[in-house]
């Protein structure tokens, strides 16, 4: 679906101090933000390109639109969005979503939130689930206090273009003991041509509370390049529950480089679940620091590498303290000439005695145009710690192709009912609804296969 | 110790086995570099390396198991064991695996354990002493590796 939309504001391609100024100005934020973007900015030129994964030397930074005005803010009802605006997310079936399921709900087009809610009864709580713009204005203590301190400006080029230009994104506080029953979901939709997005989300989960964060993103296609580089922050304190879920179908002409990192406290847990299925070319990495005894973390990664697309994901897993424990279980398809590519990093630090790590990365590949690759790094430094890694590449069985095929199943029928099961312990961690949605995906993705 | 461990199988059925067993303490520090190309069709590779560290030694191993287009019906694993007996051993391993025939099956696996203390516990009990126990272990750790 490509619904055109009219923006308030489009910036001229390229960066520059004065940009900046020029988005501060709109967003009428607090001098030391001003001051966090010029940091960053300087701290981007001077930092290289990934010397890994795939090829990002055709970004042409200078062609991209670092801020894009969709409308003239944030309302609270549906029935206030720009019609021409609202139709998107309700062709994706946002509103229906967020009735039946969700706690709270934003959505963002181009740079900034243009919809955000939250059940009144959390607002009592004292959750907090705002968009990055009005956190850093209201609740400015806070974001002051944890912004940039997970995910550093320096990290990486892309975590530095992010502090620069980050625009929407969400806030979300989870108070002492509260916990949030239904997710809160921010959906991401990029509808201009040549632009960037660099949503920043940061979520601290106060001591005891527990909280579930899904994001979705989508995009038309378009024949030039659109950069989605995204900073997300997360700080587990002790004894708090944290699931992050990811949900990415970008277009194919979308650069996907997203950094995502976790601070988790003692007995504190976190939960990433990270689909990715669109996008031509992801780097995404999913990062836990298990800071302080008792902290555990785990992750589950499903890659789909279709024509064109390279996903480059996996994470990581950094036991910094005794009784640490982890798990990552890796899932992907490659077909058409796609080409996944697992890569993590597990590293049991000396002081981490007693942890324990568990790596499983499978990968099928359907046919012979494509490729999957493994780039684990383990490191174990702690005497009486455990660390497991096991991967696998395999492709249909063709066994069980031709048992399903005697049984009446057409070629598609069967290979995608494979795909799903393989991909199974995956989708049943993810929500009813996307799930579904997932499983109708890949019969299309399966069905589209076997017709060329 | 050879650091590097080339395995180039370039005619169609060939295999190729290779149990390698590094033993490290003090501050003896190993770097093993270990490439694995399979470039013919029914090519079988198994690569087992089995380290046993102990003190303050420090052992990095990398290694790429590489299946090529031309190398169909083609089957690689690759085992690391590796068993840190004492100390603050450090070990760094890098198992990297490229496919690019879907009719190929590779499969790595990496575990880092330690002296399991109930079989310790047992063996005492049956009169071992802590030396004799910590040689069956390792001993059984080899074999099976090696299985």
């Amino acid at each position: 679906m490509n619904l055109k939309t009219s923006n308030i504001y489009t910036a001229p391609k390229g960066f520059s101090p004065q940009l900046i100024d020029t988005i501060s100005k709109f967003k009428n934020e607090p001098a030391w933000v001003n001051d966090f973007r010029k940091r960053s900015l300087e701290v981007f030129f001077k930092k290289p390109l990934p010397s890994f994964g795939p090829d990002l030397s055709k970004i042409n930074f200078d062609d991209l639109s670092y801020y894009v005005k969709p409308s003239p803010g944030e309302v609270k009802k549906w029935q206030d969005v720009d019609p021409n605006i609202g139709r998107i997310f309700e062709g994706l079936g946002i509103p229906k979503f967020e009735q039946e399921y969700l706690s709270g709900l934003k959505t963002q087009l181009e740079s900034d939130i243009i919809y955000g809610s939250i059940q009144k009864e959390l607002l009592d709580k004292g959750v907090i689930f705002c968009s990055m713009e009005e956190a850093v204005k209201k609740h400015s203590d806070l974001v002051k206090k944890y912004l940039g301190t997970v995910v550093p400006i320096a990290d990486n080029k892309f975590s530095a273009l992010n502090s620069a230009f980050f625009s929407g994104g969400s806030f979300v506080y989870v108070p002492n003991n509260i916990v949030v029953d239904k997710p809160l979901q921010t959906y991401f939709r990029i509808n201009t041509v040549n632009t960037g997005q660099f949503e920043r989300t940061l979520i601290i989960a106060e001591p005891g509370s527990k909280v579930h964060y899904i994001e979705g993103c989508t995009a038309p296609n378009f024949s030039s390049a659109n950069l989605h580089a995204a900073v997300v922050e997360i700080v587990a304190h002790e004894n708090s529950q944290v699931r992050y879920t990811t949900i990415q179908n970008w277009s194919r002409n979308v650069y996907n480089l997203v950094t995502k990192r976790a601070q988790v406290r003692r007995n504190a847990s976190l939960t990433w679940t990270d689909a990715n299925i669109g996008s031509g070319i992801t780097m995404k990495y999913p990062a836990s620091y298990l800071l302080e005894e008792g902290a555990t973390a785990s992750l589950l990664s499903l890659a789909i590498a279709d024509k064109g697309q390279q996903i480059d994901s996996g994470g990581k897993m950094l036991h910094l303290a005794p009784n640490t424990h982890s798990n990552i279980l890796s899932k992907s398809v490659s077909l058409n000439g796609g080409r996944a590519s697992f890569r993590g990093l597990v590293n049991i630090d000396q002081q981490a005695s007693k942890s324990s790590s568990k790596i499983n990365c499978q990968a099928l590949l359907i046919d012979n145009l494509s490729q999957t690759d493994t780039y684990p790094k383990l490191v174990n430094a702690s005497f009486n710690s455990s660390l497991e890694h096991e991967a696998y590449v395999s492709r249909l069985s063709a066994e069980q192709m031709f048992y399903l095929m005697s049984r009446g199943l057409s070629e598609p029928e069967a290979s995608s009912m494979l795909v799903l099961g393989f991909l199974e312990p995956i989708l049943k961690d993810i929500p009813l609804e996307y799930s579904v949605e997932l499983n109708r995906l890949m019969e299309l993705v399966m069905a589209d296969y076997y017709e060329k | 110790m050879k650091n590097k461990l080339l395995v180039r199988l370039k005619d169609a059925g060939q295999s190729r086995e290779v149990t390698r067993l590094i033993k490290v303490k003090n501050q003896e520090l190993v770097n093993l570099n270990v490439d694995v190309r399979h470039c013919a069709r029914h090519t079988n590779s198994a690569i087992t390396i089995i380290v046993i560290a102990a003190d303050q030694a420090e052992v990095n191993i990398n290694a790429l198991v590489r299946i090529e287009k031309e190398a169909f019906n083609s089957s690689a694993i690759f085992k690391i064991r590796t068993l840190l007996v004492s100390g603050s051993p450090k070990i760094t391993v890098e198992p990297k695996m490229e496919v690019l025939n879907e009719t190929s099956k590779a499969e790595h696996g990496v575990a880092t354990i330690n002296l399991n203390p109930k079989a310790l516990f047992y063996a005492a009990t049956r009169g071992l002493n802590a030396t004799r126990t910590r040689q069956l272990l390792i001993k059984s750790l080899t074999k099976a590796a090696k299985m």
